[in-house]
This record gives structure tokens, sequence and C-alpha cells, in this order.
């Protein structure tokens, strides 16, 4: 450098250098920066999904708190004399008022009410697709264990946020909704009415429960959920994101874009384009509109009355429950809303907590994975995915069972009687038919590797034989295909058939994971570890051979075209 | 800073080595490239940048930010110049909204074709450090750890120890304690629902007292008793007046209950307590329209489907000598869900 140009240093560059110098004096954060803008990520579409849920909570803090100017948590009775005719003079709570008010007397305050029960659709929507990502693709495994615990904390939060938020404008549907909370924590037993007394501070509605709601919903659940999401990202950026096996691509590296500039451009982009997609749909779609639903009023109803979708499973249990119901010793116990209402959201979200440890003990995998699974090959896992998709699905259906009977003029009973049948005969049939699928994907992809691509052109040999010509699969796509299926590549694929029957063992899920891991599955892969056993074996041991078996027993391989191994095949 | 001439700066220092942005030395050592005899190509070379895509590039970006600017403007203008009086605000959020999604849309689609198309599409390769510490580290730590516990005297000071113990137990009593008066306790409420002996029938709606005949046959009418405020005062008390024609009453109980035909029950559903409101004349079926349990009026408001699992509570009515009709006392069993202390 001249010095020259030393003196053209423009004036942009040298506020920087400064700015940036007064920081690190203090903080001695250079070293921070610089790691961080390097920071390596790995680019996928899937990845996107969190990055969803992260801005719509974004969203949801800035239209909240607008919101808040307006809205009175105060369930005292006005006479209602807003803009909206239809309602003038009406006796209603504070809170629908100050609704109406927001919606129909605060210029923009209809547009971030629609925002924000928008964004919080999304959110949930982008939190249960993120974890069914994280669920079929292996990235809940460890090191990122506690980092799904963190997920599935948020999405209970999430949920119960969600509540909250729409139960504030106290009308008739949501009114209707806090009804059914109501009975719900009422059925619990010996403590249930209990409970409810102190929730609402009265006997049902009570004049108490929309400011509590309020402050749980501003406050104390969105305080807890920004200290999740802090750690979930800063666990997130710890441990660098996963990635989908491919060239290059191993367990001990990351491959992708530096965070600086170009991720960090990219991802304010889209921070700004969701906004601006939720702020479309405030615009232009209609979302919960108070005003036509009415205040509440505890002596009626409308019909048709279904949550937001995030609510609708537990609807749907309650729906589908046969009205089972105890007497005993002068007490009673509701099953037919403690088993839909508290039992059931409790084994489903306690197993989604439990699932990863379950993984890992039933497999013996006790390796690090940052490399993700294709779904196809982790048949039991997705086939275990698709079946509690399945079962949870049938529950959303069925909270709506009503609106489909009078869609398609079906009989209300029929349909309530067909969905619980499905509900218990349509999940573990959803399992099957997705271990088939993926096994029958394998084959493909073995098939691939093995015989290569059909080219459609048929040859006859000197002998008269006639063979279609197959093209060996191009050398990259080889290799991440055989990571994928969890080969253990030899430096010569074509010897694998004769020599390499090791090959063909089966070998778990973790076939991308650390030598450790790999030879724990592979000794119990098979299915005749069970019958091998004579010595005693504590019970739990045998328990875990069992679901060892049922996790790693049904992957099957094709036999090579080699004819000393075609005897063996399958 | 000698340190970093150790053989392996990972270990000592814990932290990992970085190479960003360039090959690694020896990308060959994993299967994927080995079998491949091919290596990837990480190398950052300056990509080929046609000038007139760049140009257009920078075009499309700036005319993107360009539009947001203009959306901000207008939405800015609307926010003034459309009023919110105009139907019923539809106007106005159509407006602000749409404004706000184009501005908001197009500064975030800006940046993105900006990162796109003007932005080098370097792959970079990093390392991934260890997950965990190395076993000295590990085992540093659990004997910092412990000793602190053994200076402490944890384990032989057992006086401390339950003391504290004791202490950090009891000192979250306090603040559950103090959540006793979030409410009261239930005792009889949930037994009671505001009806009373001689406590007329009274329109949820007009709050006029109900006489004998005001109801058609097969009609449906919302009552709750004489003086109460607003409904959520009475929040168990909203019950059903139906009249039947002659005749049509199934049980004698029920028809002893009510006056000529006239039958009053709980509007409470005794599944999670929805009002109930859908009721079939024909078949005198009354169902709930949050879970659908029917039941059927004519025989006790018997249970014949969905969730529910007991028939509504009658409330036995009477007519005074004005034609009013009034309950003869309140329900004879509590009304709405179930709950423990239920009989």
């Amino acid at each position: 450098m001249t010095t020259t140009s030393e003196d053209k240093v423009p004036a942009g560059e040298v506020a920087t250098r400064k700015s940036l110098k007064y920081v690190d004096d203090q903080l001695g954060s250079a070293s921070f920066l610089k790691r961080s803008m390097d920071k390596v990520f790995p680019d996928h579409w899937s990845f996107m999904l969190g990055e969803i849920a992260l801005y719509s909570f974004v969203i949801l803090l800035l239209t909240g708190t607008y919101l808040t100017l307006f809205f009175h948590a105060s369930q005292q009775e006005v006479i209602y004399n807003g803009s909206y005719a239809p309602l003038r003079s009406v006796q209603m709570t504070d809170a629908y008022a100050s609704t109406l008010h927001i919606s129909f007397d605060v210029r923009g305050g209809l547009l971030m009410r629609q925002i924000h029960h928008w964004a919080a659709l999304l959110f949930t929507t982008s939190i249960v697709v993120h974890m069914f990502r994280v669920y079929f693709t292996g990235a809940f495994r460890k090191p990122r264990t506690i980092n799904w615990h963190i997920g599935t904390i948020l999405l209970i939060l999430a949920i119960l946020e969600g509540f909250a938020g729409y139960s504030l404008p106290d009308d008739l549907l949501s009114g209707t909704g806090l009804r059914i909370a109501y009975s719900v924590a009422e059925s619990i037993p010996v403590v249930g009415s209990y409970v409810v007394f102190f929730l609402f501070g009265a006997n049902y509605p009570g004049t108490d429960i929309i400011s509590r709601l309020f402050i749980i919903h501003v406050l104390l659940v969105p305080g807890i959920m920004l200290a999740l999401i802090a750690a979930h990202m800063m666990i997130l950026w710890h441990q660098k994101h996963t990635d989908f096996p491919g060239p290059g691509k191993t367990e001990d590296v990351v491959v992708g874009t530096k965070f600086y500039p170009t991720f960090f451009l990219k991802t304010n982009g889209f921070f700004f384009m969701v906004f601006g997609m939720v702020a479309a749909l405030g615009a232009f779609a209609q979302i919960n509109p108070v005003w036509l639903y009415g205040p509440y009023n505890p002596g009626q109803v409308s019909a048709g009355s279904q949550p937001d979708w995030y609510i609708l499973f537990l609807e749907g249990s309650l729906r589908m429950m046969p009205n089972w119901e105890t007497h005993i010793f002068h007490h009673t116990i509701s099953w037919n809303i403690l088993i839909p209402g508290v039992i059931i959201p409790g084994i489903m979200f306690n197993l989604i907590a439990v699932y990863p440890a379950i993984e890992a003990w039933a497999t013996k995998d006790r390796g690090y994975h940052n490399l993700l699974d294709r779904p196809r090959d982790v048949p039991v896992r997705t086939g275990l995915g698709v079946m509690s998709l399945t079962f949870y699905l049938i529950l959303v259906i069925g909270g709506a069972n009503d609106v489909l009977a009078s869609t398609f003029h079906w009989s209300l009973q029929a349909t309530t009687w067909v969905l619980r049948f499905l509900l218990i005969f349509l999940p573990p049939a959803a399992f099957k038919l997705t271990k088939r699928f993926c096994l029958g994907l394998q084959h493909h992809d073995e098939a691939l590797l093995h015989h290569g691509i059909e080219t459609g052109i048929i040859r006859r040999l000197p002998h008269g034989e006639y063979i279609e010509v197959e093209e060996p699969v191009p050398a990259v796509k080889a290799a991440v295909l055989a990571s994928q299926i969890g080969y253990d590549l030899h430096a010569d694929h074509h010897a694998l058939g004769v020599g390499g029957s090791n090959g063909h063992g089966p070998s778990g899920p973790s076939s991308n994971g650390h030598g450790a891991a790999q030879n724990g599955v592979s000794s119990a892969g098979d299915a005749t570890t069970n019958a091998q056993i004579r010595r005693p074996v504590a019970l739990t041991e045998r328990a875990r051979l069992k679901l060892e078996a049922f996790y790693l027993g049904g992957r099957e391989s094709i036999p090579d075209p080699q004819p000393g191994d075609s005897g063996s095949g399958h | 800073m000698t340190d970093s001439h150790d053989p392996h700066p990972d270990e000592v220092s814990g932290r990992p080595q970085r190479r960003i942005g360039r090959r690694r030395p020896e990308p060959a050592t994993t299967d994927l490239l080995s079998r491949n005899e091919q290596t990837v190509d990480l190398d950052n070379a300056p990509p080929e940048v046609d000038p007139r895509e760049d140009k257009f590039g920078e075009w499309q970006v700036s005319a993107l930010f360009m539009l947001g600017i203009l959306a901000t403007l207008a939405f800015l203008v609307a926010y003034f110049a459309v009023s919110i009086r105009d139907n019923l605000g539809l106007d106005s959020n159509r407006w602000l909204g749409g404004s706000l999604a184009v501005s908001l849309f197009a500064i975030g689609a800006g940046m993105i074709v900006w990162a796109k198309k003007l932005l080098p599409h370097d792959k970079a390769i990093q390392d991934r450090h260890d997950f965990h510490s190395t076993p000295e580290e590990e085992k540093v730590a659990e004997d910092t750890f412990l000793a602190g516990v053994d200076d402490m005297g944890l384990g032989k000071r057992k006086i401390l120890r339950r003391t504290l113990m004791g202490a950090l137990g009891l000192f979250p009593l306090p603040l559950i304690v103090m959540l006793r008066d979030l409410g009261p306790l239930p005792h009889r409420t949930l037994l009671e629902t505001g009806w009373k002996a001689g406590s007329r029938l009274v329109d949820l709606d007009t709050k006029l007292p109900v006489k004998l005949g005001d109801l058609s046959i097969g009609g449906i009418q919302t009552v709750m008793p004489e003086g109460f405020t607003t409904p959520s005062d009475f929040a168990l008390a909203p019950t059903m007046l139906i009249r039947f024609g002659p005749g049509q009453i199934l049980s004698q109980k029920e028809a002893n209950w009510g006056v000529d035909d006239h039958v009053a029950y709980s509007k409470i559903c005794t599944h999670a307590g929805c009002p109930i409101s859908l009721y079939e004349q024909q078949s005198h079926n009354l169902l709930c329209p949050c879970h659908q349990s029917t039941f059927d009026m004519a025989r006790d408001a018997k249970v014949i489907f969905g969730p529910a699992a007991r028939p509504l509570p009658q409330l036995r009515i009477k007519v005074d000598s004005q034609g009013y009709l009034y309950a003869a006392g309140p329900y004879s069993q509590p009304v709405g869900p179930s709950f423990w202390e239920r009989r």
C-alpha cells in the first residue's frame, strides 16, 4: 500500500473500524465476531422451517406489543358505544369492547390483530412441521437431544400461549373454549375443583380469568419462551447445523455458506418476506371476526364452534371419547373428559420428549450424529412417525366432525363412529405401510448401486441371451447413496457381493455414526439374537433386545447379481 | 502466543482449528471422497461474472428496494387518507395491510436477490469441534466440583447439610401458600345454580317472566331465575323450557316435574359445560354443538349419543295463580360437568 491510497480510505470504513474497535476495547469481541461471521451454515430448504417459527415469534412480539397499548384485560361489564353499529348499546365485558375498539376505531388496529392471529397460526404450524423435519431426519440424536427437549417445551408453551391469546377478546367462541378448558381442569380427580377455583378466582366464569390470562399471555409464557428460544439458538450456534449427506460432507465437517455476508443477508431478507406474507394475510384474509360472534354469554353457543387448529386435536379427542364415568365411594371420575383432555395429550407430549432416549436405548446408538438420515433409511422410526402423525391427524379431523357431517350430508353419529375406529386401526396400518414403503425405496436404492441405471437398451449377447444394458451410477451419486443407505464402502464396490458378505449385514440408523456405535448395532441386528440367549438375562435387557430387533430387524438387502451370492437371497 | 505452535492445539486449548473458505488439506480421508477418486471442488475461485448480468442484478435489487420505499410511502398516505369509518374499516385495512405487505416483501426479496445474484456463491468447509471435552478436562471439572463439595463439608457436616436442605425445602412454601387467595374454596358453590324455590322463570334476553302458554308446542326457550343481572352471575343457571305436544312425554317422572307438557332442564351440558342449543322438534333430541352429546328430551334427557355420561338435570317447575312459571325448588343434583366431589 502506498501512502496515497491510505489517504483515500473512505470515511465510512474509518467510522466502522472505529466503532468496532470501541466495542472490542471494552468487550474483547473481535475474535468472537470474526468466528461468528465465518460460521458455516449448510443449505437446505427444510432448514428454513425453524427460521419461519423464529420469525413469526418476532412478528408476534412486535404486533402483540402494539395490541397491549389498546387492549383492556378486564371483565368489567360495559355498554358498547363505539363505531360498530350492530353491537352498540349491548352489554359486554371491557375486554370485548376494547377488542372492538381496536378493530373499528384504531387505524391499523384490525390489521395488527389479524397479523397477530395469522402469525400465531404460522408460529404453531412451523413449530410442528419443524419438529417433524427434525424427527424424520434423526436430527434429535446425540448431541442434539437437549435441544429436542427445549423444542418440546416450546411446542407445549406455544399451544398454551395461543390458547391464552385467543381467549382474551372474551367473545362467544373463545368463551366457549374457556368453558371447555374449565371443565377439563375440573375433571382432574381430587384437586380438579380447587384448581379451577384458584385459576378462575370463582365459580365459572368469575371476573378474574381474562386479566390473569392476559399477564400469562403477555409476560409469563412469552418470557419463558424467549429464554428457551435463546437457548435453542445458542445451542444450535454452538453445535453447528446438521446436514444431509452429500459430496464432501462428513460427520466431522460442515459444508455451506459463511454466515456473513451471504447467509446473513438471505436470512434477514427471509424475515422480511415472512413478515410481508403474514401482513398480506392480515390485509386480505379475515381471521377471528369477533364482532360477528358477539360477546360471551354462558347461556349461548353457536354451532360449528371450532378452536384454532392447534387446539383441534384436543377438541377431536373430547368429541370421539365414549361416555365413560365412574362413581366410586361417593366420588365421580369423568373418564370422558379426563382421558381425552388430560391423559391423551399428556401421553403424546411425553412420548415426544422421551422418544430420543427410547431410540438410543433400543439401538444402543451412543454415537454423535451430524449427518441426517433420509426417512427411508430408518424405516421403523419413519413408520412410528407416520403412525403418530396419523393418530394426531385423525384427532384433528375429529375436532371438525360436525362440519364434515353437515358439509357432506353424512350422519353425525356414523362419522364419529368411523373416526373412532380409524383412530384405533389406521395408525398401525400407517406404520406397516410406511415401513414397507421405506423398504421398497431402499430396495430401489440398492438396486441402483448394484445394477446401475436401467438404460432401456436391450442387447443380444453372442450366445443368444438378451440383457438390458445398465449404466453404473455416477461416482459421486453412488458414494452419497451408499452412505445414505448405510453401506460400508469398500475400495472396490464390485467386490462387495463376493468378498464382503458383511456388507449385507443389517446396519442400523447409526451407520452414519462413529465406529463405536456401529459395533453395538451390527452385533445385535439380526433376528437370531434372541434365540441365541440361553443364560438368564435381565428383563429390561430382554425388552431392549426385542425393541432392538423391532428397530433393526426389518432391514432387507437384495442379492448381488453374482452367481455365488444369488442363492442366499431372501 | 507460544501455545499456537503446539502440535495439537485442539486438545490443549479446547479450540478447534478453523479452516474456512479454502479446501481442507486432506479432504480424501473420508469414504465419500476416497472412492470417487475425485475431489469436490471447494475452491472459492472468483466467480465469472458477466458484467451485464451483474448490472441487471443490481437493477433488480434496487428496483425492489424502490418498490419498498413507494409502498411505505403508500402506507403513510393511506393511514391519513383512507377513513376507518368507510366499509367497516375494511378499506383502511386493505390499504394499510396491502402496502405494508408489499413494502416488507419487496425489502425481503431485494435482500435475497442481492445475496443470490450479486454475492459470490462460495462453498466453505469448516471443522466441527468435538462436542464433548477431553477426558482430562472432564475429570478436572468433576474434581473441582467435588472438591468444592468436600470443602463445604457437605459429606461430613451432616447437620449443615440437613438444615440447609430443610431451609431450602421449606423456602418455596410461602410462595405456594400465597396462591391460596387466588380463589375461594369450592365448598357448595358448584352445587348451587341461583335457582331457589319460588324463583320465577324469566327469559334470558328480555328478562320478562314466562307465562304458561307463551311458548308454542314444540318450542324451546332459554330461561334464567328472576333477578339475575348478567348471565355470568349465574353461569350454571341457564335452563331450557321445552313445550311438548300432549302425550309426547314418555317418562312419568318427567311429566310430573313439569307443568302441562312444559318441562325445564338445565342447559349446561353434563359433559364439558357448553350451553346446549340444538333441539330437534320431531325426534325431541337435543344436541350439544360442542361435542355432539345428544339427549332424548322425551325420556328424562337420557344420553343417546356422544361423550356426555349423565342426563341433563331436570328443574321441577310449577305455575302460580297468575299463570307464571316458577321453580318448585333448586336443582336436585349438581348441573354441568362432573367433578370429583360430585356424588
